[in-house]
């Protein structure tokens, strides 16, 4: 498949660090969006639960943003399902 | 002046092409000199890389539109990569979700980026572009088939407009 040199140089430098970062990031837009879908919801809906705007949420999906614990768990209890599960020591 | 341009395609991945405007007096891709403008080592290493990785993920899954920031009027197709961490701005045309025209970018110094004039100049030139490959399409001079955009990708725009 055909690639960019310039892109492909940059590429091999992107850190490990930013990689975890966008990834982990796009799978809880997925789980959000997913839970939307099940339940039949809207982001709009969401934005509304939450007491936030539609853009806030919108800003979510992107997989480029940095969730904090505290929106994890607002958006975990406003949809009743869980997001995140951690590996137990 | 009239500024003459094409658009080429830059990257083949699993979901989507890359594409790209390519000047006719510059010898790289505006996505290849975005990148050359912000080389490693720069303030924007970190937004750098979030571009970079950002892409990849959306080449092997798709360019689905939720993932974008709209920056034009709805239907026109053109967005910018989602950064947070900065006002480092990458501008496109989502045509589809196979398909991506890259044009320029820069940092947004402004709440706008209709008030700074670099990147008014780049945005424009996507929202010009969406409008004349759309018209292509209606007259059947340019088709979409899957991934690839086939047909005259050659194009001419009056900068003053």
């Amino acid at each position: 498949m055909k690639r960019s040199s310039i892109l492909e140089a940059r590429r091999a430098k992107v850190s490990p660090e930013v990689k975890s970062r966008v990834g982990m990031s796009f799978m809880i837009a997925d789980r959000i969006h997913a839970i939307l879908e099940v339940k039949g919801l809207r982001q709009k809906d969401l934005a509304d639960m939450l007491g936030k705007r539609e853009s806030e949420v919108s800003k979510w999906m992107r997989g480029t943003h940095n969730f904090t614990i505290d929106t994890i768990a607002s958006i975990e209890t406003a949809l009743g399902m869980p997001i995140l599960e951690v590996v137990p020591c | 002046m009239t500024q003459k341009y094409s658009i080429e395609l830059i990257e083949e991945h699993d979901a989507v092409n890359f594409y790209s405007i390519h000047l006719e007096a510059e010898e790289l891709s505006e996505l290849e000199r975005f990148f050359e403008k912000f080389p490693e080592g720069s303030e924007f290493d970190e937004d750098v890389d979030t571009i970079i990785e950002w892409l990849d993920r959306i080449g092997h899954r798709g360019a689905l539109e939720r993932h974008f920031r709209y920056e034009g009027k709805y239907g026109d197709g053109v967005m910018a990569i989602p950064i947070e961490t900065s006002n480092l701005r990458l501008y496109c045309i989502r045509l589809s979700d196979k398909i991506l025209i890259f044009g320029n970018g820069g940092v947004k110094d402004c709440a706008r980026w209709q008030d700074s004039e670099t990147l008014t100049q780049y945005v424009e030139m996507l929202l010009d572009t969406s409008r004349f490959i759309s018209s292509r399409i209606s007259n059947g001079t340019i088709f979409i088939v899957d991934k690839e955009i086939v047909g005259n990708l050659k194009f001419s725009r009056d900068e003053t407009k």
